[in-house]
């Protein structure tokens, strides 16, 4: 019987996501010395913004504390940042006082909502473009 | 290789795959064989810069997740590449 992922297989994935995702980030910090991000491969070969587009600027800005202008640039950026320390302390402090109390569970419609805010992002910033010549 | 072991190895990297699909349990790892496959086909756009490494990371997460399901003996599809059925 197939059944759908749950909090038993997502929190430790998540988990060892972030660790890797640390050691990636080390080693092109120090290892590496910071190489130049090259700009998006979608954009640049077919000049049409794709999903992902402004994550990288979403991103920085998120790391610098500027909440705001990190959901300028891409919206998903800031709701995955924030949902995933949610869910991460929340299962954590669940399982530290013996699985007692409330609990943010994991359900597929999560992943539905990322992939939602992805595709209408794309197509708000590409319609902001091409109509009304706005960059974001 | 029996079926777990056959099921945990595919999610080992493109190598795992391989030594799954040709030295493992075809017939009764195909649940796993199928969604390791599709994760690693999948992956191979995270070598395009900036949307490709996010999708890279989606992958990775998915990987994990279909590892620690074959550790633990089940057969629970990952969030979208899950419903892709490559393997007859």
């Amino acid at each position: 019987m197939k059944q759908p992922m749950s909090d038993r297989e997502v929190y430790p994935a998540l988990w060892i996501t972030l660790i890797v995702m640390a050691v990636a980030y080390l080693i092109w910090r120090f290892a590496l010395g910071c190489p130049p991000i090259s700009e998006c491969w979608f954009y640049g070969n077919f000049h049409i913004y794709c999903p992902g587009c402004g994550g990288t600027r979403a991103v920085i800005a998120l790391v610098h504390g500027h909440y705001l202008q990190s959901l300028y640039y891409h919206p998903a950026v800031l709701f995955i940042a924030v949902s995933i320390v949610a869910y991460l302390a929340s299962q954590t402090i669940w399982r530290l006082r013996g699985k007692r109390g409330m609990v943010l569970h994991y359900t597929d419609r999560w992943t539905d909502c990322v992939l939602a805010i992805f595709l209408i992002n794309c197509a708000i910033r590409n319609f902001l473009w091409f109509k009304f010549h706005i960059p974001i | 290789m029996d079926k777990r072991t056959t099921d945990i190895v595919a999610y080992l990297t493109w190598v795992g795959l391989l030594i799954a699909l040709i030295f493992g349990d075809r017939e009764n790892s195909k649940f796993h064989l199928n969604q390791a496959l599709v994760i690693w086909l999948f992956g191979l756009l995270g070598v395009i810069p900036c949307v490709g490494w996010a999708w890279g990371v989606f992958c990775l997460v998915c990987a994990v997740m279909g590892f620690i399901s074959a550790i633990n003996g089940e057969e629970k599809e990952v969030p979208l590449l899950g419903q892709f059925k490559l393997l007859k």
